[in-house]
């Protein structure tokens, strides 16, 4: 579904990003984990269109994100991680317009739409303005903006910060009910609880290189993840 | 003490961070050529006042009234004080993003809010002196005043932008209050505020008349100042007279209601502020669905955001509200219109160049799209995550920005035709000429706003009002209509060439320009708007 070749993006004379590898195959839990400055989020706006990039290859489900980035947008559906909407708009406005950009019946959008607000109990409030809501609220209604348009590849960039325990288990459900159904997801996190009992497979990056990437199982063994991930990036 | 010096830098630093010069200084791109212009747009504002004081100081001086110079200076700074802050002073004060923040450390809220107020005044300052120097030196120039009087000069200078920005932060408060809660906010603010205004304009104009009623005399006018203005009457009465009273007066008038109204402030504030950014969240209500492209989408989406800010409207529309009060008053044929069109046909101006000068002119300050792409702020990361068509994006701003204008200006269009009797041919020639200017300016606002772009603002005033692309896109406009009217006026200086046959060849050219500037952005729009 996702493959990443010898990505490379740097920020000046800082490389952010250095010759990263990934695949990520339909129906992967992806977890992809490092420090703060690491390089997740500028790997996760590369592979999402935000960020262009110096050198390498994207491919979503076959197409080159640099040759048609349309197409691969189409089935990505990305949850940044601090959940700016437009906050001039309703909640239900703001879930029409995305609607509206992947071409989704209004049939479909109205059944969507009640599905997932109902589940993340904001079906309340989507006649008020994003302004009026709270952090965790403009979370899930993001989440719910990505959902509704059954996306191949979801990308999200530490999407458990702000959401509560109920709105966080309700999102792991459908991580593992999508990827059932063939999609895939990859996501940044610093819970590596969360990544260790969620992804069946993770990467692990240091200053914008990869340490590690592979089965989950694998590479932790019989210790946890935190002892893994403490000791690839002390050694570093 | 430290605190609030750091607190004002980072003020200061906000508001010119709009306008690009400390970012392109830093990264040495496009920074010299940047600076050049905001230089010479400076200098061309400090000539065209040096002009005016000097053309009034001509009139006025045989009759011995030159000190109306410092009148009319004292005026106009107050004026544009109080025009341009409007809004200015309410976002600055009490909706800018980092106030929270501000609020959570250890520094007491009136420093903080000394350190806003201190940011707008110093901004005003600007202006001031740069309306000022022409000003005083036309006058020092007739008058060879003492030089005490250049320091009353400076004391004058300082202190006018204050109470203006007192009676905007006043106002805007009080719209923000009297509307916070509302299901329409945004637009009860709007007519509200247009309301205050129009009700100071029209007590302005009674004065005016008031004072012409009166004998005209040195004495007179000057009293009648002080009474119905003291702030600027004791001003101008301590420079013309070097009357250090006066100036007392004066500095009274002029601070302390400014440290009176910054001492409530300071006690209420965070209630204050709290009133103002309350919203309300609405449980339940109908949720509605309905299906659109992505264009219409994207378009619908702009207009929201548009229409949700009132500054945003005041600001990009003010060329659009400014014909509109044209023509409007165009149809109640005062004598002063009458006048005014009689001078400009005797000097061989046709109605039609009358009312076509005057729109594109006004125009020029018009321009929706220029501070649009940075507007787009953090939610930038929504469309370009988007499979969205940067091209499209591109084409709802430059919608709303169409669609807004050319309605009025066909009603404005049609208003002068009958009230300035232009006839047919001549309507078609404003209303055509027009809407490529709309479409043209348009254009060059988002090709501006491609390159020149912040998205780290605190809040939308500093985008609307100061950025780089706003001020590029008004000075192009500007110069633009200014280069079509002097190029007229210069081919008729060696041969009498017809005006309709003109307007005809500059709609062709106008109309190549911006099939020019659609393909620089259909080409070059992908890759500009992932350099965002």
């Amino acid at each position: 579904m996702l493959e990443i070749r010898n990505l490379t993006k740097s920020y000046g004379k800082t490389n952010a990003v250095d010759n990263l590898s990934l695949t990520i195959n339909d129906g992967d839990i992806f977890g992809f984990i490092g420090h703060n400055g690491a390089g997740k989020t500028t790997t996760i706006k590369a592979v999402v269109g935000i960020h262009e990039f110096d050198s390498g290859e994207i491919i979503v489900n076959g197409i080159s994100v640099k040759s048609d980035a349309i197409s691969c947008k189409e089935q990505i559906a990305y949850i940044p991680d601090n959940p700016d909407l437009y906050e001039f708009l309703t909640g239900i406005k703001y879930l029409n317009f995305v609607s509206d950009i992947f071409d989704l019946s209004k049939a479909d959008r109205a059944k969507a739409i009640d599905k997932f607000s109902t589940e993340f109990e904001m079906k309340d409030v989507l006649s008020s303005p994003i302004s009026s809501y709270s952090h965790g609220m403009k979370q899930k209604l993001a989440i719910i903006s990505a959902l509704i348009h059954k996306p191949r590849l979801l990308v999200l960039d530490e999407p458990f910060v702000g959401l509560d325990p109920k709105a966080a288990f309700i999102l792991k459900e459908h991580f593992r009910q999508m990827t059932a159904e063939g999609a895939s997801i990859f996501f940044s996190t610093h819970g590596l609880e969360v990544a260790q009992k969620l992804c069946n497979k993770i990467a692990i990056i240091k200053n914008g290189r990869l340490l590690e990437a592979g089965e989950t199982d694998e590479i932790i063994g019989k210790k946890s993840l935190e002892d893994v991930f403490m000791e690839l990036t002390e050694n570093e | 003490m430290n605190k609030f010096i750091s607190l004002t830098k980072i003020n200061l630093i906000a508001a010119l961070r709009q306008m690009n010069l400390l970012r392109r200084r830093a990264a040495n791109k496009h920074g010299s050529a940047f600076i050049g212009i905001v230089a010479i747009m400076l200098l061309a504002l400090m000539a065209y006042a040096g002009w005016f004081a000097y053309k009034i100081s001509s009139i006025l001086n045989p009759i011995g009234l030159e000190w109306f110079v410092l009148v009319a200076l004292l005026f106009i700074i107050t004026f544009f004080v109080f025009s341009t802050s409007l809004y200015t002073v309410n976002s600055v004060l009490f909706e800018s993003s980092d106030t929270e923040q501000l609020f959570a450390y250890p520094i007491p809220k009136y420093q903080i809010l000394f350190s806003k107020v201190l940011g707008l005044v110093v901004e005003n300052w600007i202006v001031a002196f740069v309306l000022a120097l022409p000003f005083i030196s036309v006058y020092g120039y007739y008058v060879h005043p003492p030089i005490i009087f250049y320091f009353y000069a400076l004391i004058c200078i300082l202190i006018s932008p204050l109470i203006p920005l007192c009676l905007i932060a006043i106002i805007s408060y009080l719209v923000s209050v009297l509307t916070s809660g509302t299901q329409f906010k945004n637009y009860f603010n709007l007519v509200l505020t247009i309301g205050m205004i129009a009700g100071i304009t029209v007590g302005l104009n009674r004065i005016a008349k008031q004072i012409q009623l009166s004998n005209i005399s040195a004495s007179s006018i000057l009293s009648s100042i002080k009474t119905y203005y003291p702030p600027l009457g004791y001003a101008v009465s301590g420079l013309y007279k070097i009357n250090p009273l006066d100036m007392l007066i004066a500095i009274a008038w002029n601070v302390l209601p400014f440290v009176l109204l910054c001492g409530i402030l300071s006690i209420f504030y965070a209630s204050l502020r709290s009133r103002v950014v309350a919203t309300k969240i609405v449980k339940g209500g109908k949720l509605t669905f309905g299906t659109s492209s992505k264009l219409s989408a994207l378009t619908k989406k702009e207009f929201t955001h548009f229409f949700h800010s009132p500054m945003y409207i005041l600001n990009s529309c003010i060329g659009i509200i400014l014909i509109t009060i044209f023509s409007i008053t165009s149809s109640g044929q005062g004598k002063g219109f009458k006048a005014l069109v009689a001078a400009l046909n005797t000097m061989g101006a046709s109605s039609t160049q009358v009312a076509l000068i005057t729109f594109l002119v006004i125009l020029s300050t018009a321009n929706i799209t220029a501070p649009s792409i940075s507007l787009e702020g953090k939610n930038l990361w929504i469309i370009k995550s988007f499979p969205v068509n940067p091209m499209e994006a591109l084409m709802a701003k430059l919608a709303v920005h169409t669609i807004t204008l050319t309605p009025l200006l066909i009603i404005d269009s049609i208003i002068v035709t009958f009230t300035m009797k232009i006839g047919f041919s001549g309507f078609i020639i404003v209303i055509l000429s027009c809407v490529l200017y709309v479409v043209l300016g348009g254009l060059v606002g988002l090709i501006y706003n491609l390159h020149f772009h912040r998205f780290d603002f605190i809040n939308e005033m500093q985008v609307v009002k100061n950025s780089a692309s706003v001020i590029l896109t008004l000075i192009t406009q500007l110069a633009t209509a200014a280069a079509v009217i002097f190029l007229y006026w210069l081919i008729n200086q060696f041969v009498a060439f017809n005006f309709y046959v003109y307007t005809v060849i500059i709609m062709v050219i106008a109309l190549g320009a911006i099939a020019s500037l659609y393909r620089y952005l259909y080409r070059k729009s992908e890759k500009l708007f992932l350099q965002l």
